[in-house]
């Protein structure tokens, strides 16, 4: 380590003096232990439905230490980084010096604060590794047919919630959309969706509906006319019949879209097919494949799984009179006990099953996240220009700036907040910037070097957002047309492609750094006091 | 045409065959860097180990085989020989706040020239060192730079300045490191950088103490490092703001001595301009003095050649002015010169100053003195030094 040290003081002072012989690997190890940590913080079974952080980048547990070690890790390295500054020295610096410079300074400020990202990939890979084993489709077909024969959710088993309930339902919402569509061809229905999408569930919930008596559409409806069909037709929901034969629900419904997964109406035929020919065989097996499943991942019942096998026949009319809850908490009880105000308390918490199958399922789909990198990449960018206007300038002007640009934050929000007026604050900023460069010209032929200094690191400091504050000023000089209620294409170009724009923007400033603003601090440095 | 590199070790011999050796190796070593060969650099630095382990040996056997290599070697052709390498013309300053003005000054420094700049503080000083330096906007005037190669931008004009400031900042890290990054940025690698720094270490005798840290070392080695981070840019315009500040009587002599030396290299000459309150140290190394009084600049040529605005050297002085340290009053020393063309007496900071008419010489004051039994300290001529205008309240 000494000779690699010395062999960097000697050939490359640049990397020696950014301290890259100690902080690179202080960083890969760091980074490697925070993996390690996490690999080893998750242990197969009920960790897989324990609420485990925030998302796939960053764990909760993780993150708090992370912030910690980074800062701390920073401190450390700016202590050293801070000894030498060539550039203030005058030394000859060569033209890539400070390409080379920011460049490093922001892989630094990138890698020395992920290693929570490592941690959740460590965790990731964890689940992939232990869960290798897991055929979820399988396991998905199985918690579906589970789910049918062990009654937890009296939706399900209501005359409604059956398959040709909700055909009818989704072909008048169909028809409905049909009408929109056609009366209104340029707009979108918000409030309409899909033939399966989650919006329907939501009516699920609701009442039940009589199946036999279809509402006749009229030729020619019109969109009131079925709305009102639809809520006629719920209307007539009747009773309390709970039957299993009744449902027609896929409960577990992540993997719609994988081969093999059995839907909604081919999980009623199962169960009917089992039901009405009393194959006691068929759903032993598969709920003693449930309870293995259940066993697996740990989950919290205080059912007996295989048991229910003789509580699912119930001849002849395949009532369901017994309901369980999906946790310990939840109301459970008998539809007798219900009426008569007696609960009875068992539960199988069928989510954490399909929440364990959903963590498998996710932790095998991670990939390369562009809205992570990104973020990643502007964070560390900031904090470059931050760490880079302070090596380039000199503290006085540095430090008068940081309090000016406190000032001004406040002086800006408090106008904006008077102007009552929507993209104000936009538009302030853009004058500060335009302001700034114009105070740049002004000074850079004269003398005044701290009022130059203050100006020029300003300007190095808006570069982060000068661009985002662009952006929002282009999409604030598109109107919002009320009749049509949308915004020019342009708008929802802009909207949808922003983070193409915003890396875009970010290899823009950081060529603007690394060259223009780069010379504007050499000229600046050398430039005599007054 | 004189062999410069013969005459050099002909005068390092000399140094060694009188027992001095440490003025021998300090001449040795400038006799080495002017050959710019690594294999010679290598040699005297074994050399200085060899020494430093045997501190009572003689070395001066083993220095003659230095001194032949060092002949074998040979050195390169003369850069920038006596040309003009700073030119300052009608530069003054005045500051916004207070009543200090610079009053225009004219100057030039040639390769191989040193420069004293003189005065009392807050004279302006460091003010004309920092225009010099490209630090400071003069109000009036410029400054040229002649270098052997043309700067392109102001930045690149102030790598080639080197200005060692009072104040020296702190260094961090160890005192080796600084300097291998310094000859690093200044394009020395690997071997030839190790070379360079541990020449310029044993030049400026800093060996034993490159192991130290700054906390460790005095105020006055401070300087010394500072001052050998500097020689390590090779720089042609070396200007040093009261360098002599922190270091002892012995100190200061060595280092002007040495300053005298570097600046007359035969490969890589410098144009040096100090700053001093040590009047007469620095006369003694230097060609040219500029005296500021109150901001305005009086010009003394020392040495023939120099470039100042005034006097030519040897020019007879229009008084004859004396420094005393006595036990005695003024009336007794107006007694005891009554026959001399005595014009004036002052009593100045413990010693008196004497102005006598151009006439008088000091046989015949010292004679005086000793006519008169009158107990004496000190006594120095200071007809051309600049120390006579400090006297001139």
């Amino acid at each position: 380590m000494k000779r690699l040290n010395k062999y960097l003081l000697l050939h490359y002072p640049q990397l020696w003096n950014l301290r890259v012989i100690w902080v690179v690997p202080a960083i890969a190890i760091l980074h490697l232990i925070f993996y390690i940590c996490g690999y080893a913080s998750f242990t197969f079974g009920k960790e897989l439905h324990y609420s485990t952080g925030l998302g796939d980048h960053i764990m909760g547990e993780s993150m708090g230490f992370s912030v910690l070690i980074s800062v701390l890790l920073f401190i450390m390295w700016l202590v050293f980084y801070m000894r030498n500054n060539p550039f203030k020295s005058f030394y000859p610096l060569g033209r890539w010096y400070f390409v080379a410079e920011f460049t490093l300074i922001m892989l630094i400020f990138a890698g020395g604060s992920t290693f929570f990202n490592s941690y959740a990939k460590g965790h990731w890979q964890s689940i992939r590794n232990q869960s290798a084993h897991v055929d979820i489709v399988a396991e998905a077909n199985t918690l579906n047919l589970a789910h049918a024969l062990i009654p937890s959710d009296r939706d399900h088993y209501r005359l409604h919630a059956c398959c040709d309930s909700l055909d009818y339902i989704d072909s008048l919402r169909d028809l409905r959309r049909s009408i929109w569509d056609k009366e209104h061809p340029e707009e979108e229905n918000p409030y309409l969706y899909n033939r399966r999408g989650r919006r329907m569930s939501v009516y699920n919930g609701k009442e039940g509906i009589e199946v036999p008596k279809k509402v006749p559409i009229p030729a020619g409806a019109v969109l009131v006319d079925i709305d009102s069909a639809i809520s006629q037709y719920q209307a007539r929901q009747r009773d309390f019949d709970f039957n299993y034969m009744h449902y027609c629900n896929q409960f577990y419904a992540d993997l719609d879209s994988v081969k093999g997964i059995s839907n909604s109406h081919q999980i009623s035929a199962r169960l009917q097919q089992m039901l009405t020919s009393d194959d006691r065989q068929a759903v032993k097996k598969i709920l003693t494949q449930f309870d293995k499943i259940c066993q697996t991942y740990e989950v919290n019942k205080d059912i007996d799984v295989i048991g229910y096998t003789d509580k699912v026949f119930k001849y002849p009319n395949h009532r369901v009179d017994e309901f369980i809850g999906g946790n310990s908490y939840e109301y459970t009880g008998r539809e007798d006990d219900f009426r008569n105000g007696t609960n009875v308390h068992s539960y199988l918490a069928f989510g954490e099953v399909s929440e364990s199958l959903s963590r498998i399922q996710h932790a095998r789909g991670i990939g390369f996240d562009f809205s992570f990198f990104l973020v990643i990449f502007y964070v560390s960018f900031s904090l470059a220009i931050l760490l880079f206007s302070f090596r380039l300038s000199a503290r006085k002007p540095w430090f008068i700036a940081l309090v000016g640009s406190g000032v001004l934050v406040i002086v800006i929000t408090i106008i904006s907040g008077m102007m009552h007026t929507t993209h104000m604050y936009i538009y302030i900023w853009l004058f500060v910037i335009l302001l700034f460069y114009i105070l740049h010209f002004v000074f850079r032929s004269s003398v005044r070097r701290t009022l130059s200094g203050v100006n020029l690191v300003w300007l190095t400091w808006m570069v982060p957002f000068q661009g985002l504050i662009i952006l929002e000023f282009i999409k604030s000089l598109f109107t919002y047309d009320s009749h049509l209620q949308k915004y020019p294409p342009q708008y929802y170009w802009i909207q949808d492609n922003y983070s193409a724009i915003l890396l875009v923007y970010l290899l823009v400033a950081f060529i603007y750094s690394i060259t223009l603003l780069s010379a504007l601090y050499r000229r600046w440095q050398s430039m005599p006091e007054e | 045409m004189t062999d410069p590199i013969g005459t050099r070790l002909s005068e390092v011999a000399g140094h060694y065959q009188s027992g001095d050796h440490h003025l021998g190796l300090r001449r040795m070593i400038d006799a080495a860097l002017e050959t710019q060969t690594p294999d010679i650099y290598e040699l005297v630095l074994a050399f200085c180990e060899r020494t430093e382990k045997n501190p009572g040996a003689d070395p001066s056997a083993d220095a003659m085989t230095m001194i032949s290599a060092i002949q074998r070697a040979g050195i390169p052709e003369r850069r920038m020989a006596d040309t003009t390498i700073i030119e300052v013309k009608g530069v003054s300053k005045r500051y916004k706040s207070g009543h200090f003005k610079l009053s225009p000054v004219d100057l030039s420094i040639r390769a191989g020239e040193v420069a004293g700049l003189v005065g009392e503080n807050g004279n302006g000083k460091t003010t004309l060192l920092r225009v010099m330096a490209g630090e400071l906007q003069p109000d009036t005037g410029s400054v040229a730079y002649h270098f052997a190669n043309d700067t392109s931008t102001k930045y690149d004009l102030r790598t080639r300045l080197a200005f060692v400031q009072q104040r020296i900042p702190r260094w961090w890290g160890t005192l080796t490191d600084n300097l291998h990054l310094t000859a690093s940025f200044y394009g020395l690698h690997g071997r030839a950088n190790e070379l360079w720094v541990e020449m310029i270490i044993a030049r400026l005798g800093l060996r034993p103490y490159k192991a130290l840290s700054w906390n460790t070392i005095s105020s006055g080695y401070r300087t010394r490092f500072e001052l050998a981070r500097t020689l390590l840019r090779k720089p042609e315009v070396l200007l040093l703001d009261e360098p002599l500040s922190n270091l002892d009587i012995i100190s200061q002599q060595t280092i002007l001595q040495d300053l005298r030396f570097l600046a007359q290299s035969h490969t890589q000459p410098m144009a040096i301009l100090l700053s001093s309150q040590q009047i007469y140290e620095v006369e003694k190394v230097s060609d040219q003095i500029i005296f500021l009084k109150q901001g305005a600049p009086i010009y003394q040529q020392l040495k023939a050649g120099g470039n100042a605005a005034s006097a030519e050297p040897n020019a007879p002085a229009p008084q004859a002015v004396y420094e005393l340290e006595t036990s005695a009053s003024r009336d007794e020393l107006q007694k005891v010169f009554g026959a001399l063309p005595l014009v004036q007496i002052q009593f100045n900071g413990g010693v008196y100053i004497l102005t006598f008419d151009s006439s008088a010489r000091s046989g015949a004051i010292l004679k005086a003195l000793a006519e008169h039994e009158v107990e004496t300290t000190y006594f120095r001529d200071i007809s051309r030094s600049s120390r006579r205008f400090f006297a001139n309240q």
